[in-house]
């Protein structure tokens, strides 16, 4: 059970760490800069958004001479050779296609690709990598590049907010997670000094820094984004969050897309996991990554369907040893519940009050709506004793009913996950997109990525095949307006 | 790349009044934060309280809490 709640408290102590931000940040070290960046664009069939993003990219506010935008066309088969050749066109000085011909090998090789064109010549100071789809605010390049003054730091990444306009139920889960795993816990990476991940959609990486990790993205794995940062880190360069830099990216509005997207994501955590074995809490060769608070932190959040199970497993073995002391227990675990989600929910809204408005009934659905009967019911002491001994007739004598009722609150923790798991296969085998949301709607947001990383286990201990199952992308992004 | 940009410094002079407001805003926005999280923070534990003095319950914690005071309070 102690387990269990390690994710709740380790959740809890990162949003802890977030408000220290406004004391000890890396603001104080950035200066006036516009090093020379060569902006890195993997593309493959991404003739609906690749336009508008060089548009975006040229009518940055940063000097035009400093910028040079390369799309690495990854042998698409759509519109995308034909609008960048348009684009280079028009703008000869700052816009360049690169076409390879064999493609299909996935990000990191396109990415490398382009990298290594770039490195042979000696122009570009600095490489931001980003995404086909990802819009950049007008000042986000400059706020990230500012932070390249400090010679200490080897790659800048941005807050990356989700920004189809209209949206609908799962961007908008996916809106408010992001204000939770970017806003929130990587403001508290820069204070712990140790970041997790530099989001995929934008780094900005000094050109010595590029170098320094081999000139070239990891293609291993499924993670290349989270290698570079642990990469950059290990050739001891810091990695810094920028939440005020902002970019808008498009996420997916289906759970099949989700579900797509986060495996991939968590299959490349657990290679990396592996990969980097030697790091895990060895301090003093690899001080930051191998602290003993960061690998918590990181064991805490990829094992966490474990911790799930295991609390199941405990309240259960628990209940038929000793019911009381299970019910206590249990009843403990959930007011920690109650008491984390609550300050987790609220200080969201207020770490990011624009995206909040957007999808604050998302944010309030996270846990999902069984869940929050649970913490509704822990919160006021005495209902859920009073629950049972309703259902008991009036009498401490557990029934039928009210024991089906308590093994169904002690096994929710993992049942949920098995709920969201049965959200995907609806969405997947029938099409019956409504239902499928429904049913997330009462597991929960958050048991759907539990249940994925649970899956990437899974995957890879059955050495499912590495697809590079790219995220589609419809154009429907935009720069909100704040 | 160092004295690269101390050289390229110059070229951003002329919006080196929006940098330092900018920079100014990035500040006050983490500062923000901080008392946006003492904000949430007092609300929370101002509720753990409330739901204590209106339904004393069973809580370990609070329990020790207690202990502690009334241990200090003794000394």
């Amino acid at each position: 059970m102690l387990l269990g709640s390690l994710p709740l408290l380790t959740s809890l102590f990162q949003f802890l760490l977030v408000g220290l931000h406004g004391l000890k940040n890396h603001y104080h070290k950035v200066q006036n800069i516009a090093p020379r960046v060569a902006i890195i664009i993997p593309a493959w069939n991404e003739g609906s958004v690749i336009g508008t993003t060089i548009e975006q990219l040229y009518n940055l506010d940063y000097e035009k001479s400093s910028l040079k935008i390369y799309v690495v066309d990854d042998a698409s088969t759509d519109e995308t050779p034909k609008i960048c050749q348009a684009m280079h066109k028009k703008y000869p000085k700052n816009v360049y296609h690169l076409r390879r011909e064999n493609g299909g090998q996935g990000k990191a090789h396109t990415l490398n690709h382009g990298i290594e064109i770039i490195l042979e010549e000696a122009w570009a100071e600095a490489l931001l990598i980003m995404d086909a789809d990802v819009l950049f605010e007008k000042n986000a390049l400059r706020k990230m590049a500012r932070h390249l003054a400090d010679p200490e730091v080897g790659s800048v990444t941005a807050y990356i907010k989700e920004g189809s306009e209209p949206g609908n139920l799962i961007s908008k889960f996916i809106a408010f997670e992001y204000i939770t795993a970017q806003a929130a816990s990587r403001r508290a990476q820069n204070i712990m000094g140790t970041m997790a991940c530099l989001a995929g959609g934008a780094q900005l990486h000094t050109r010595e820094n590029l170098r320094a990790i081999g000139g070239r993205i990891d293609t291993s794995s499924l993670a290349e984004d989270t290698f570079t940062t642990f990469n950059t880190q290990i050739n001891g360069r810091k990695a810094i969050f920028d939440g005020n830099a902002i970019v808008w990216a498009e996420e997916p509005d289906n759970i099949v897309g989700v579900w797509k997207q986060r495996l991939r994501w968590a299959r490349g955590n657990v290679q990396l996991t592996k990969a980097f074995k030697h790091v895990w809490f060895r301090s003093k060769a690899y001080p930051g990554l191998g602290s003993f608070l960061f690998g918590t932190l990181w064991f805490s959040i990829i094992s966490m369907p474990f911790f799930m199970l295991l609390s199941t497993i405990g309240l259960l073995v628990l209940f038929f040893v000793n019911f009381p002391l299970s019910w206590f227990v249990f009843k403990q675990f959930w007011i920690l519940n109650s008491i984390t989600y609550l300050f987790i929910t609220l200080f969201s809204f207020g770490i990011d009050p624009f995206t909040a408005k957007r999808s604050w009934i998302q944010g309030v659905l996270f846990p999902g709506l069984i869940s929050m009967a649970i913490i509704g019911l822990s919160s006021i002491p005495g209902t859920l004793d009073l629950l049972i001994y309703k259902l008991n007739g009036h009498s401490h004598e557990l029934t039928q009913l009210s024991t089906f009722v308590v093994l169904f609150m002690y096994s929710w923790v993992s049942l949920c996950m098995l709920f969201a798991y049965w959200a995907y296969q609806v969405e997947k085998r029938w099409q019956l997109n409504t239902l499928a949301k429904i049913i997330i709607l009462i597991s929960g947001f958050g048991p759907l990525l539990c249940a994925i990383t649970l899956q990437s286990y899974i995957s890879e201990w059955q050495k499912t095949e590495l697809k590079w199952d790219k995220t589609e992308k419809s154009g429907k992004v935009k720069v909100m307006s704040h | 790349m160092g004295q690269n940009r101390k050289k390229r410094k110059g070229q951003g002079d002329v919006a080196l009044s929006v940098f330092a407001q900018e920079k100014k805003e990035d500040i006050q926005e983490e500062k923000r934060l901080f008392t946006v999280e003492c904000l949430v923070l007092v609300m929370v534990f101002v509720l753990v309280i409330l739901r204590e003095l209106i339904f004393p319950s069973q809580l370990f914690w609070i329990q020790e809490i207690r202990a502690i005071i009334t241990l200090i309070s003794n000394l």
